[in-house]
């Protein structure tokens, strides 16, 4: 048997699993992220991209659904190297097909050009 | 003097709710008065997932979070002044304030939403041992620099307290390559979101030490190392348990509290349990048309409680301005009893058509079975049970189908069962 702490919201259940048998849970989307966690692990990623001529230096960023856990660092490398130019708003396109999956990054916060 | 129906002291999740709240419920001379450059607030260092669950039913980023708001704010046209200190508030609802453009200036409110948020407890507060070289940091602070600015404030980190902005930027700093040590927590349990020792250490393997403290800060320019011991039971550092760790920063992320310096100037009353403001169950505080929420108030956990918040204090006020004030029949102390940390309201001002009352309070201790129980004197008014209460997460439950009129006191408590 494994227990999990859910991630999904902040609550925060303590889900167990045991083989098929999954226990604990308090909504929809905790028992998705048990049966996904037990599996394979994902997460979504938020950080800051560079901005040229913008009112702030950085914009901050998230991918639009949870990548592969491991890979979270290889993600971290190409966001380190995205520089875009303002204006930003906020939904903006940064990266598409984050490893050949629907995720995207997208900007979270609006910088305006200075 | 310039007149203006209603005054919001602080531009972030509270007054943004307030404010839109204060506007639909029929105020519409409104002026929010923000002292940092951007509406928004603290959510816009906060990049990270998580703001919304509640609210809008979706999870979203702390800026995309603050996004929503800044845009009805700008769609209603609402007034605002950025980069604008308050210097002071008085008692006839004046409010100074001073900015670059405008220099010094005097207004008149007839209603004032205070929102001015929190400030983080720092290494003096604690008097944390040892030198204050550079590289000691507030987690906020350390959250600012990476996420506004720009910089990674070191490479080599400790982090003295569980609360979840030192969660948050464990992760954070990890992923840009820092090395994060690990964390101490004076308590025996963690302080933050276990969600967060989940996603934020146990993701990174970054150990976390309960019942274990920050004894000494060495280095005389720099941040060199830190000595951290396990303590007892009283929470004093044992001797023997002294462990050197390398380090070039420590961030500190130990508690937060109402920055409630105005109103205090002001006159109005201060709850000492939170240092914010003593409120009615309108927000109203002791000085009639002066109203506090979000976490000048009391420290929440999630912004989407905050945004209740504001959202009513905005239609208390709207209704006291355009209705004038209810007639108040009388007053209920509310006072926090056995392991309680704090309630809210301090006081419940009964009128005619009162039926709800709503409480928030915070436990001091874990407690796994709780029985809330309302009592007036002897006589107990309402009992509620309810699970998992712990310090960090904020308890809300309601008072309803009680005829207030009957009632002298309220005493909240909870007891484990």
């Amino acid at each position: 048997m494994k227990e999990f702490i859910c991630i999904v919201c902040p609550r925060g259940c303590h889900i167990k699993v045991d083989g098929e048998s999954i226990t604990g849970y308090t909504c929809k989307r905790g028992l998705e992220y048990v049966k996904q966690e037990s599996v394979a692990p994902k997460r979504t990623v938020t950080s800051t991209v560079k901005v040229k001529n913008g009112d702030l230096r950085v914009v901050s960023c998230r991918t639009t659904e949870p990548i592969d856990k491991n890979k979270m660092f290889d993600l971290m490398n190409i966001i380190n190297k995205i520089e875009v130019e303002a204006p930003v708003k906020v939904g903006d396109v940064l990266l598409d097909n984050i490893f050949d999956t629907s995720a995207k990054l997208i900007a979270t916060k609006e910088i305006k050009r200075i | 003097m310039k007149k203006v129906d209603l005054v919001i002291i602080g531009g972030g999740a509270a007054g943004l709710a307030s404010a839109l709240s204060a506007y639909s419920n029929g105020v519409k001379d409104i002026l929010i008065i923000e002292r940092g450059n951007h509406l928004g607030g603290i959510l816009n260092q906060c990049i990270h997932n998580g703001f919304g669950l509640e609210y809008f039913k979706e999870e979203l980023s702390g800026p995309e979070y603050a996004d929503r708001f800044i845009k009805k704010i700008e769609e209603n046209g609402i007034k605002y002044l950025l980069n604008t200190q308050v210097l002071g508030i008085g008692k006839d609802k004046s409010v100074t304030y001073i900015n670059s453009e405008d220099g010094f200036n005097k207004i008149n409110a007839r209603a004032i939403i205070f929102s001015a948020g929190c400030n983080e407890r720092t290494a003096g507060q604690i008097s944390l041992p040892g030198n204050r070289p550079k590289g000691v940091y507030t987690a906020g602070l350390a959250q600012k620099y990476m996420n506004i600015d720009g910089y990674l404030v070191g490479k080599r980190v400790y982090i003295l307290g569980s609360g979840d902005i030192g969660l948050i930027m464990a992760r954070r700093m990890s992923l840009e390559g820092a090395k994060v040590i690990g964390v101490s927590e004076l308590m025996p349990y963690s302080n933050g979101l276990n969600r967060n020792i989940v996603q934020c250490l146990n993701d990174f393997d970054i150990p976390l030490r309960l019942s274990n403290t920050v004894t000494k800060v060495i280095g005389r320019n720099n941040l060199e190392a830190i000595e951290i011991s396990d303590v007892d039971a009283n929470l004093k550092p044992i001797k023997g348990t002294e462990k050197i760790i390398e380090c070039d920063t420590l961030l500190l992320s130990i508690g937060l509290y109402p920055f409630n310096a105005l109103l205090k100037q002001a006159g109005c009353e201060v709850n000492p349990r939170t240092k914010g403001s003593k409120v009615n169950q309108n927000l109203e505080t002791s000085i009639k048309g002066i109203y506090s929420c979000g976490n000048v108030l009391h420290v929440h956990d999630l912004v989407d409680f905050v945004t209740l918040e504001g959202e009513k204090a905005g239609k208390c006020a709207a209704y006291d301005l355009i209705h004038h004030h209810k007639h108040v029949e009388k007053r209920i102390v509310v006072d926090a009893k056995e392991n309680l940390n704090y309630v809210l309201p301090n006081y419940i001002d009964v009128t005619k058509d009162l039926n709800e009352v709503s409480f928030s309070f915070r436990v001091k201790k874990p407690i796994s079975k709780g029985r809330i129980t309302f009592k007036d004197g002897d006589k107990v008014i309402k009992t509620i049970t309810k699970m998992n209460l712990i310090p960090s997460e904020m308890v809300k439950v309601s008072l309803n189908n009680v005829d207030f009129n009957e009632i002298a006191t309220i005493d909240v408590s909870v007891e484990e069962f």
